[in-house]
């Protein structure tokens, strides 16, 4: 009997997906990792995909997995790039993605209740509309509550209102033996969860405070001569706990590409702060600080209000790529600009340029992204991969804190989590997930294929040694690889080859998708659409299934307003239909089937009246 | 009691292209959720048939200005504006919602009502220089009418005397003439054109049949198979030609023929060679032009017992500045004058455009109006007055049915009935016949404003000389 057969067979009438083709979506994050390595290291194809409808279907299908002891990754936006939602060894995709209703906002008491798969987005809307509004929220905004809350929760206002965990005041969660629980932040269970990675239960509902929506919004950029000089300047601000809901630090290769990016010369480049306010006391207060200080100079006001409201959009740059890649640490203001010398005489002598973005977190912390452009389809991707271990290995020997683990960071454990904290997460483990059915092969553990030897790669031991051999040799072998492998041009245009690698695999798509909300499969959504598009430029064979998914579609232009790259894809999905259509009849029965689920969709009118 | 005159109308699109007053158009923001398909009960909004993903360009043709998709449209990406094309429509005299309101007419044959109120001007040139006077809606009624079902809207043509005579013994000596009954005060008037196709000249005489009126066509473009028609056409030629047409004039009620001097000087002779033929009435056919008054004087004398005035499209004479309305009055009055106006019938055409013009017409002095323009708008044709006159045709008119033809101008000709009874009901007159010359029912903007304003102008005119 097939898994998904024995699972109908016993865990009852919930929703699954089980086409291979379609399957395939649910094997990957965000992250540009080349499909040859994920899956000679690991099964990342699942067994099959799960759409639970409520809190006691996440229930069932857990305690179905943990009877059998089949392996269980819980899956939101799927935005996050370490590899925490890929399968090591295949099993049951928990998709929470589609769990996404709002349940119920209590305006008295400023808090609203939502199930896993809200989006950030979503809930400011709604709240929006009750003159509420988010306090801790991320950067990546069309993602998900639960996924946000086990993996990062640092982001935009983080420096006012803290870590998101702050903010929550109680969580329904599933245990691995499938028992509903409701945690307050007062339970012993509750930290487990929060940054938890999926690896003790599931997030099935949170209940979180909200703000008054503040009436104004004021925001500057200060220009500084150094990254020193911004960060001394950042220190003390952060120090003297000078209010502000947001400091950001974006260093000059960051505006540049901006600049880039609009074909305009709007930004400075130059070290910049952006800081944002939502009330004038606030605002006059740090230009005094400013003034003792003395930054630079100060961007024109639109020019801040840009930067500020492109915060959603952080990889826009991969416009110019078309691929993006990124490390994430928690590290000390004190030591952020020396991070930053070392991460661009690194990037250097690899022949790429590394921007920095930086949100200062609290009185002492910043967390630091390091990106830099590169192009995956070219050999010397193979250089770059590692190149963004290098940078947290840099980071961390400075200090830092990796921001998540997953599976590639997974040998910076010991960076993360004291001797102490690790004991208590074993034996929580431990008690709460005997079989070790929880998102496997990764965090404290990572497994894989050949009796784990390739997992040896990442072993904390072995991986830090291996990267400060590499980081110590890049000045040699930097340079070589840039002479043998050539150095990336940024592009200036992007044509639909492109645009499908340029697509970021962000997820943004499917918080405003209908095709996605009411068909509840990430093949519809534009990032699935694009995958397709993928696969049939390169000439790879596609099933008459997988060309249907490109046809549902509202042509509601959603998935183009809210593209993190800007991609044109209302062009190509005519240039995808077009190309089908010579191998394919246009599938018409299902498109009217499709607009009949669409029209009875309360889901999606509720989508079309929230947007209005 | 006897059957009463009835106009049944039918609800009868026309599947031709017209353009609609508004336009809505649709904004790149739309994002084809369909709600205005969804809201729209007349069904303006749907979705595309070559890509039902995407909504199709409204059908305005259908829309009726409730405004409903404009206002819940989720992204308010509908815009209602004027449609050009439209307002390029007509011109001066024809103005654009003339079109609107006889397509309209003809669809459903009903009274058209405009939904936000009359928000023109209270006056203007021609027709629009005078109001009838409908106060009796608001009190008793001259002639105590309870109904509209108990108006007649029937007229005659012919000559009507003024009192009979008997002789001792009391039989009747005055010679009666011979008249026609007309239903309702509307005759057709088709001039010949290349644009009139076979199906629409034989839609205007089978709806003259069914509405018991008739059509005046010229009679070379009287085709055999209209002759089954005859009691229904005017055939309309010149005096010479009298001989040449035996056979209309043999099966004709009425036949008409063009004015001239000749005719004026000859007509007992023309008169009789008619009666010689068949004992069908003759109208004297003549343009509106300056001095029109004294030929029919003359015309009357000589023994004409129907006069048609015929004014150009837009209701101007073709020979002088006044307006048909000014024309008939002139000729009615004058008629008076010289005490013959019972000799005679007048039937008056040019620019008559609207339901109203008819009782306009008729209060100036007319017995009964003529119309050819209305029907051709109601098969769809397009009017342009710049910069000189013009007719369009919908494409494929030649392939409408006889049938959906007729019933259009049958619609058309039912609403302007319903409203000619209306505006009577209100006047508190009971028989169309009544309303001829009847002033008192009628205002005179050009009147009143002499009256009422006159001498303080006339006054300040000459303090400023």
């Amino acid at each position: 009997m097939k898994p998904e057969e024995d699972f109908k067979k016993s865990a009852g009438d919930i929703k699954t997906i089980v086409n291979a083709a379609e399957k395939n979506m649910y094997s990957h994050d965000i992250g540009d990792v080349p499909h040859i390595m994920t899956q000679t290291f690991f099964q990342t194809q699942p067994d099959f995909v799960v759409q639970p409808r409520s809190v006691e279907e996440i229930a069932r299908v857990l305690s179905y997995a943990f009877e059998r002891r089949i392996p269980v990754i819980p899956r939101g936006a799927a935005s996050w790039g370490f590899g925490g939602v890929i399968p090591t060894r295949g099993g049951i995709v928990i998709d929470l993605s589609p769990f996404r209703a709002i349940l119920e906002l209590d305006t008295a008491h400023k808090t609203i209740t939502v199930q896993a798969g809200a989006r950030w987005s979503d809930i400011d809307i709604v709240a929006k509309k009750n003159a509420l509004c988010l306090m801790t929220y991320p950067s990546s905004k069309f993602s998900t509550v639960a996924g946000w809350v086990s993996t990062g929760g640092y982001g935009i206002n983080s420096y006012r209102y803290g870590h998101i965990s702050k903010q929550i005041l109680s969580m329904t969660v599933v245990t691995p033996a499938g028992e509903i629980k409701k945690l307050t932040p007062a339970d012993r269970e509750f930290d487990f969860f929060v940054s938890g990675e999926g690896q003790f239960g599931i997030i099935a509902e949170v209940t979180f405070k909200l703000r008054d929506l503040p009436k104004h919004s004021y925001a500057h950029i200060f220009y500084f001569p150094t990254d020193t000089a911004a960060f001394e300047f950042i220190a003390r601000a952060a120090r003297e706990k000078t209010a502000a809901n947001v400091i950001r630090f974006v260093d000059k290769n960051h505006l540049r590409e901006t600049n880039e990016i609009l074909h305009a010369n709007i930004f400075k480049e130059e070290a910049g702060v952006l800081v944002e306010f939502s009330n004038t006391a606030d605002e006059q207060q740090f230009l005094g600080l400013i003034q003792q200080y003395g930054a630079d100079s100060q961007s024109p006001a639109y020019a801040a209000s840009y930067l500020w409201n492109e915060r959603l959009f952080g990889m826009k740059a991969k416009r110019l790529g078309p691929t993006l890649l990124a490390s994430e640490v928690i590290l000390p203001i004190a030591d952020a600009a020396a991070f930053i010398a070392k991460a661009k005489k690194l990037g250097g002598c690899y022949g790429v340029e590394i921007c920095i973005d930086s949100y200062i977190l609290d009185q002492t912390r910043a967390l630091i992204m390091t990106t830099f452009l590169c192009d995956s389809r070219k050999l010397k991707y193979m250089v770059h991969m590692p190149l963004v271990s290098m940078l947290t290995q840099a980071a961390v020997s400075l200090g830092a804190q990796p921001y998540g683990l997953g599976i590639w960071n997974a040998a910076f454990v010991n960076h993360l989590l004291d001797p102490e904290r690790r004991h208590d997460i074993r034996a929580y483990k431990a008690k709460v997930d005997p079989h070790g059915i929880m998102n496997p092969g990764k965090y404290l553990r990572v497994g894989s294929k050949f009796m784990n030897l390739p997992a040896l790669l990442f072993h904390p031991a072995v991986f830090s040694l291996s990267m400060r051999l590499l980081i110590l040799l890049s000045p040699l072998f930097g340079p070589i690889a840039t002479m043998v492998f050539g150095k990336d041009k940024k592009l200036d245009s992007l044509d639909l080859e492109l645009s499908t690698h340029a697509c970021a695999k962000c997820g943004n798509c499917m918080a405003v998708c209908p095709a996605y909300l009411v068909l509840k499969n990430e093949a519809v959504s534009a990032k699935g659409k694009v995958e397709l598009a993928k696969k049939l430029i390169a000439g790879l064979p596609v099933t008459a299934e997988e060309a249907a998914n490109a046809y549902m579609c509202m042509h509601c232009r959603a998935c183009e307003e809210i593209c993190q790259t800007n991609l044109d894809l209302m062009t190509l999905w005519d240039a995808l239909e077009r190309r089908l259509a010579t191998q394919f009849p246009r599938p018409e029965e299902k498109i009217k089937d499709f607009l009949k689920t669409v029209d009875a969709s309360k889901e999606y009118w509720d989508m079309v009246e929230r947007n209005s | 009691m006897p059957k009463k005159y009835h106009i049944d109308i039918k609800p009868t699109p026309l599947n031709v292209k017209l353009i609609p007053k508004f336009k809505i158009t649709r904004g790149e923001n739309c994002i084809n959720c369909g709600k205005c398909t969804k809201v729209c009960i007349y069904e303006a909004h749907k979705r595309s048939e070559q890509d039902i993903r995407k909504i199709a360009d409204p059908y305005m043709v259908a829309c009726r200005n409730c405004f409903r998709c404009i206002q819940e449209c989720p992204r308010g990406a509908l815009a209602k504006g004027l449609e050009p094309d439209f307002q390029a429509l007509g011109g001066a005299y024809w103005k654009p919602d003339m079109f609107l309101s006889i397509w309209k007419q003809a669809e459903d044959g009903k009274v058209p009502v405009s939904g936000a109120g009359y928000r023109g001007p209270f006056t203007g040139p021609g027709f629009d220089g005078m109001w009838t006077d409908m106060s009796e809606i608001v009190r008793p009624t001259r002639d105590g009418i309870h109904g509209r079902e108990y108006i007649s809207t029937a007229v005659e043509l012919g000559r009507k005397l003024n009192h009979l005579e008997f002789d001792g013994s009391g039989a009747l000596v005055s010679k009666i003439f011979n008249v026609v009954d007309v239903p309702l005060p509307i005759v057709f008037d088709i001039p010949a054109s290349d644009l009139l196709t076979s199906n629409v000249k034989n839609a205007m005489v089978t709806a003259a049949e069914a509405l018991g009126s008739f059509a005046i066509f010229p009679s070379a473009e009287i085709s055999p198979d209209m002759q089954r028609h005859m009691q229904h056409i005017i055939p309309l030629m010149t005096p010479d030609s009298i001989g040449a047409n035996t056979a209309l004039i043999q099966s004709a009620r009425v036949i008409a023929l063009e004015y001239s001097g000749a005719l004026l000087e000859n007509f007992a002779a023309v008169r009789r060679s008619v009666r010689n033929i068949s004992s069908a009435l003759v109208i004297v056919r003549i343009n509106a032009a300056t001095g029109v008054e004294d030929t029919i004087v003359q015309l009357t004398k000589a023994g004409v017992e129907i006069i048609h005035i015929a004014a150009d499209y837009c209701g101007m004479e073709v020979q002088g500045e006044r307006y048909i309305k000014d024309v008939i009055r002139a000729v009615h009055l004058r008629l008076i004058d010289e005490r013959m106006r019972d000799e005679i019938s007048i039937i008056a055409s040019g620019g008559i455009g609207m339901a109203e013009h008819v009782p306009k017409a008729l209060l100036c002095g007319a017995d009964l109006t003529a119309i050819g323009l209305p029907l051709l708008i109601a098969l769809g044709a397009f009017v342009y007055q710049q910069p000189a006159r013009k007719i369009v045709m919908p494409e494929g008119i030649e392939k409408i049915p006889v049938g959906i033809a007729r019933q259009r101008i049958v619609n058309l000709m039912g609403a302007w009935h319903s409203q000619l009874l209306e505006v009577m009901g209100a006047m508190g007159i009971r028989e169309t016949r009544r309303l001829r010359g009847e002033t008192g029912r009628a205002i005179f903007f050009d009147e009143i404003d002499r009256e009422t304003f006159g001498k303080l102008f006339q006054k300040q005119e000459s303090a400023n000389v």
